[in-house]
């Protein structure tokens, strides 16, 4: 920060106003005019309901410098300064400190350069003739005043917008509810015609030995499988079911999990290990059927990225929600139970990273994927009051999270 | 031969769940397309068991199940809801009144035989060959 006559007015120096009470502001002063700036400084010292702090420095640059380092609460901003002029001042000042009040100095009476200051977000455009004791404390106690309600008002915008997403949100999804019932009930009565048909015909050409028939007709079972597979995670996505708690160990629900994986075809070459930190000694309280969906969907995702081959690691381990990155569904003072799922795929890409948790984003589109798997599977630990978060780098495989809260009454329970 | 009466407004799929169950050589089956004729022939039928839809124009699942109930001759056949109809309502609704099971479509026959042979086997029906 550059210096300036250091006995008269030294850069950056404090002027402590006496007997600072709970009304005391920090203001900073930009302005090169030593003068001036030293007049000002004590007309505010001298006030007293507020009391001021004042600090001073003479160009922009030093003002911009001073707001990173000190709590300033409001700024007095000449406009001509060395390293800067005119209207300019104001705009790269309120650029970079948008959120402290400032009060425009000049030596001209502008009323039109004044609308401008003030469009552009400065609090008041004082003209530097007339600034007297009284009108500088109320002026910059009304600044600071101002931006306070200002800033009340737009946090209370912001948390009335979020409320409105959310409705919307809400909104958006029952009436997705209605319409995926409506289309569930739908499709699902001509699915089954063509169920019961498909197999009817399986039964009459039984005797039959041609091949193709056979797979045509297999191939239309799978499709009707397929199709109302879709349609059920459109219902669960839209209308999820209520919670069936239960208290159940986290190794409890992996290994009932791999047991419904036995027969699958994608893990056929799939290594799966399982690392049990914790030697499952606590419980959890969760719907297990859902716990159960959530591990499956991962499990089934990364088995299918691992055409050739791979491993799967899965870890239970009980750890600090302090130790985790900041996760708004978790408290602070609980602790976590962590299932992670870590596969030795081909990874996600950063581009798809921030986007696999969409509704509706698949990569595997051609396969069959409509892109509902990841997006219920995180709702439905959410719904736990946890989180689902994912770790991921092209060629370094990919690593998902289920974190779950744990009771104080849980971690109690340990044996 | 157990006697299964299904009552689903959907004719086709009424014809190949009949087609299918009775191929196996099993049972007899008969079906109704509305809830009204179903109370009819589950009358006259005497069935072992009924597969019921829940959502049918008029009479809908539910008030056929409380008339089945109602009516002394068909209180104790046993219902089971075969239907495409998925709401936690409507299943939370079924499971309060007397039915035994809640099937959803499209079910395989493999299935719903073996869902209908537990609950026959529970109500103590067994195959009386024609």
């Amino acid at each position: 920060m550059e210096g300036r006559n250091v006995e008269a007015f030294p850069a950056g120096s404090e002027v402590s106003i006496r007997d600072i009470k709970n009304s005391t502001l920090r203001i900073l002063l930009v302005e090169d005019d030593e003068d001036y700036a030293q007049l000002l400084s004590f007309r505010l010292k001298s006030q007293q309901n507020p009391s001021f702090i004042v600090t001073c420095v003479r160009t922009l640059e030093e003002g911009l410098e001073c707001l990173k380092k000190e709590s300033i609460e409001g700024v007095l901003l000449d406009l001509s300064l060395p390293d800067s002029r005119g209207l300019d001042t104001f705009v790269r000042f309120y650029h970079e400190a948008p959120t402290v009040p400032i009060v425009v100095l000049s030596n001209y009476e502008s009323d039109q350069l004044a609308l401008e200051a003030v469009k552009n977000g400065a609090q008041d455009y004082l003209v530097k003739a007339h600034v007297d004791d009284r009108i500088i404390t109320r002026v910059m106690r009304y600044a600071v005043e101002r931006k306070r309600i200002e800033d009340n008002l737009r946090e209370a915008y912001e948390k009335l917008k979020e409320a409105q997403k959310e409705l919307i949100q809400s909104e958006k999804l029952s009436a997705l509810g209605r319409f995926a019932m409506g289309v569930a009930h739908e499709v699902k009565n001509p699915l089954g015609i063509i169920l019961g048909a498909t197999e009817f015909l399986g039964l009459k050409i039984k005797n039959q030995s041609d091949p193709d028939v056979q797979t045509g007709l297999s191939k239309i079972k799978e499709s009707v499988q397929r199709a109302n597979g879709i349609i059920q995670n459109l219902l669960e996505f839209s209308c999820p079911p209520k919670l069936g708690k239960e208290k159940v160990k986290p190794e409890e629900i992996i290994n009932d999990t791999l047991e419904l994986l036995k027969y699958r075809s994608s893990l056929a070459n799939i290594k799966i290990l399982k690392d049990f930190t914790d030697k499952g000694n606590y419980f959890i309280n969760v719907d297990k059927k859902q716990m159960e969906q959530v591990l499956f969907n991962l499990l089934v995702n990364a088995s299918e990225e691992m055409t050739s081959g791979g491993t799967i690691s899965l870890k239970v381990y009980e750890t600090p929600t302090s130790l985790l990155n900041k996760h708004a569904n978790l408290s602070p003072d609980q602790s976590a139970c962590v299932i992670e799922v870590i596969d030795t795929g081909p990874g996600i890409s950063k581009e798809n990273l921030s986007k696999v948790f969409e509704p509706f984003f698949t990569t595997k589109r051609n396969r069959g994927g409509i892109g509902l798997g990841l997006s219920i599977a995180k709702m439905m630990v959410e719904n736990h009051q946890g989180d689902l978060v994912v770790e991921s780098e092209p060629g370094k495989g990919t690593r998902f999270k289920i974190l779950l809260p744990m009771e104080q009454e849980e971690t109690l329970k340990r044996r | 031969m157990k006697r299964i009466l299904i009552i689903d407004d959907e004719k086709d799929f009424c014809y190949f769940v009949r087609q299918n169950l009775e191929l196996s050589g099993d049972y007899e089956v008969r079906f109704a397309t509305n809830g009204r004729a179903g109370l009819q022939i589950a009358g006259k039928f005497k069935p072992d068991l009924i597969l019921l839809d829940v959502m049918m124009p008029g009479m809908n699942g539910l008030d056929v199940l409380k008339k089945l109930k109602e009516n002394k001759s068909t209180l104790r056949i046993p219902v089971v809801f075969l239907t495409a109809k998925t709401d936690t309502e409507t299943k939370q609704l079924a499971s309060s009144l007397y039915n035994e099971a809640y099937i959803e479509k499209p079910v395989e026959t493999l299935i719903l035989r073996e869902k209908i042979e537990k609950i026959l086997s529970r109500f103590g029906v067994k195959s009386e060959k024609k």
